[in-house]
């Protein structure tokens, strides 16, 4: 498979700050990579530094065969990109704005199969200013593949969308999937990453601190089951850890977290404290591990 | 090209849907204009003195005298009545001043006695008197003539030398004209751009293969067509509304309002590469608009201005921008000639621009 993104020992530091320090992956032609972690972790500072509106300050890059830079509008030309927070200018409509960009591109796609794709179609002679969050959003990816690009940078796409239209961007964004694109995106939503990547990249303070596809990162790090309890009262974790089957106990504001090997002796278990009333188990699930457990595990940290 | 096309009508769209902007930018130097001008009277009205006489007695002396006074063609106006009632008139402005015959008239006359005429005036209006008092002193001066029959010999001939009559509007149209050039360069063209900086507006097109040079130049590209609609605009209404003609030319005239909208252009976009804010762009484009708006000659001559401002004055590039205008438009007795102001706007057109290039950010 042909690689779209090569990255390698990545640094880039804001004065005494390291955004970024020292990350390296690969994306393959095709596929959709996901950069994963919270807010600060470097995912826009690492995307920005591949379309090259930041320079590094050490390690390489190539992006689609080109090393990006301020300059380089050659691979600009290639690139789909939504900007974080982005903004158009408030007093052009919908198809104007699309119609705008079109036109700073050498090739670009039809505007009315945008307007179609994302259901912008009714609102193509609104203003951008009277535009809803949602909308807003939308136009900023459609605005993505106006050249209709080799490779798609979407920071933080769905951010800011109620969960029907996130799941509706999801769906758009599998189908350019199945188009052949390749798709680079920042999101901090574990499940986004789960239900779109093929990779993901978990990035915390600038490191990387895991790489691979979600399954593989989910089994590699969990064979266990994760029991979650909601306000289980007040009782020491040291006591959770030692029932039959549980591997670890992670303790985050309310919520407990124990991982089991054994899950009927774990609830089991659980059961008998609960009868003793040492415990409460208003809201208790089991459920497979997910990313946001690996996620949980390797920081020590909630993501949301 | 098709980019730059693009962008520039994206740009006239967009401000042409900015009412705010439509406002403060073509609107309200046109208002100013109209005001000024209404205020300042278009047209200076020839001087009309209201008269007021106090008759010592009755009788043909007094009546030829009053008869006299009606047809001297600068008072319009001649009323009669007793001392306390036209000084009270004078007072309250009614008056410009108050004639006081003397009741020995008649018989000093006769006796070849003299004959001693009393003037009041407004001393707080200055132009008015001097006025009254010569048209008072010649009038009793012909008076005598005729009355006494003895000719005058020496006689004075006057004619007037300025070559063209400026009027307060010729003056200030130019003036209201560069000033509106100045703020469609420092917060049409630089105050937009910080705005676009701060929301994020150029960090999109920046992602996007677009030189720095072909953005700046579609909008350089807008901000001139702006400053044309904006000077027909006002040159219309001026001359429809003050009579104003552009004396010098419209070909020259297009000249000297694009390398002034040009000059103010670069200067706008300096500042906007400075700036660190909104807020302190908006502060620094201030600091400039306000003291070159006073100190230029754009609503008055330099020469009304105390010497240490009339120096800095000649730093400002809106000094030369409004004379150069008044010579165009006007035919204005020059500041410095011609190509001097040209040739010093094109400096702050120029080095403005170096600046703005060298330190331009898109974010």
């Amino acid at each position: 498979m042909e690689t779209v993104v090569a990255v390698r020992d990545l640094v880039k530091r804001y004065g005494e700050l390291v955004a970024v320090g020292g990350i390296s992956f690969e994306v393959k032609a095709g596929e959709i990579f996901g950069l994963l972690g919270p807010n600060g972790a470097g995912k826009t500072t690492t995307v920005e530094c591949l379309e090259g509106l930041r320079v590094p300050d050490s390690g390489e890059i190539r992006v689609l065969g080109e090393i990006p830079s301020p300059g380089n509008r050659r691979l600009k030309a290639r690139l789909g990109i939504q900007l974080q927070g982005t903004a158009f200018l408030p007093r052009l409509t919908v198809e104007e704005t699309l119609k705008l960009f079109a036109a700073l591109y050498p090739r670009h796609r039809p505007i009315d199969e945008l307007l179609k794709l994302f259901a912008l179609g009714e609102k193509k002679n609104t203003l951008v200013k009277d535009l809803s969050g949602g909308q807003r959003q939308r136009l900023a990816v459609a605005l993505a593949l106006v050249n209709d690009p080799e490779l798609l940078v979407l920071d933080e796409p769905t951010t800011g969308l109620d969960p029907s239209a996130r799941r509706a961007l999801w769906d758009l964004i599998s189908s350019l999937k199945s188009e052949g694109k390749t798709v680079l995106l920042t999101t901090h939503y574990m499940e986004e990453a789960e239900y779109l990547c093929n990779h993901v990249l978990i990035l915390d303070r600038g490191r990387l601190i895991a790489l691979g596809s979600p399954e593989d990162l989910v089994r590699k790090h969990f064979r266990e089951t994760a029991v979650d309890l909601e306000n289980p009262g007040p009782i020491a974790p040291e006591n959770l850890r030692e029932l039959p089957g549980v591997t670890r106990v992670v303790v985050a504001e309310n919520k407990v977290t124990l991982y089991t090997t054994d899950v009927t002796t774990t609830v089991g278990a659980l059961a008998r404290m609960a009868e003793e009333g040492e415990i409460s188990l208003g809201d208790l699930i089991w459920r497979r591990a997910t990313l946001e457990d690996v996620y949980l595990l390797l920081t020590g940290r909630r993501l949301e | 090209m098709r980019p730059f096309l693009a962008l520039l009508s994206a740009d006239v769209r967009h401000f042409v849907r900015d009412r705010i902007a439509l406002f403060w930018m073509l609107a309200f130097p046109i208002l100013l204009m109209l005001l000024l001008g209404f205020v300042f009277g278009g047209d200076e009205e020839p001087v009309k003195l209201r008269l007021g006489v106090v008759l010592g007695g009755q009788g043909p002396a007094f009546q030829g005298l009053l008869e006299g006074l009606h047809h001297v063609p600068v008072i319009s106006e001649v009323h009669t009545g007793t001392l306390e009632e036209e000084l009270s008139a004078l007072r309250a402005r009614k008056r410009d001043g108050v004639l006081v015959v003397p009741a020995d008239l008649p018989k000093a006359l006769r006796a070849g006695n003299e004959v001693n005429f009393k003037l009041y005036y407004d001393a707080s209006r200055s132009t008015t008197y001097q006025v009254l008092m010569s048209v008072i002193q010649e009038f009793l001066a012909r008076s005598e003539e005729y009355l006494t029959r003895r000719e005058r010999r020496f006689r004075l001939e006057t004619e007037p030398v300025q070559v063209r009559h400026l009027r307060p509007i010729d003056y200030q149209v130019p003036g209201i004209l560069a000033m509106a050039l100045m703020q469609l360069g420092l917060f049409g063209a630089g105050g937009t751009l910080v705005a676009r900086r701060e929301g994020g507006v150029l960090r999109r097109f920046w992602a996007a293969p677009l030189s720095p040079g072909l953005f700046a130049s579609s909008f350089i590209a807008h901000t001139l067509i702006v400053s044309l609609v904006q000077t027909a605009l006002l040159l219309a209404t001026a001359a429809a509304v003050f009579h104003v003609a552009v004396l010098g030319g419209y070909a020259l005239l297009v000249g000297v309002v694009v390398l002034g909208a040009l000059c103010f252009t670069a200067l706008g976009y300096m500042i906007a590469a400075f700036a660190r804010s909104a807020e302190a762009s908006s502060a620094l484009l201030q600091a400039i608009n306000f003291p070159m708006m006073f100190l230029s000659g754009i609503f008055w001559p330099l020469e009304w201005m105390p010497g240490i401002l009339r120096q800095v004055a000649w730093i400002f590039p809106l000094t030369y921008l409004g004379d150069a205008l008044r010579q165009v438009m006007a035919g204005a007795s020059p500041l410095v000639p011609l190509w001097l102001d040209a040739a010093v706007l094109g400096a702050w057109a120029l080095i403005p621009a170096l600046i703005a290039t060298h330190f331009f950010r898109w974010e």
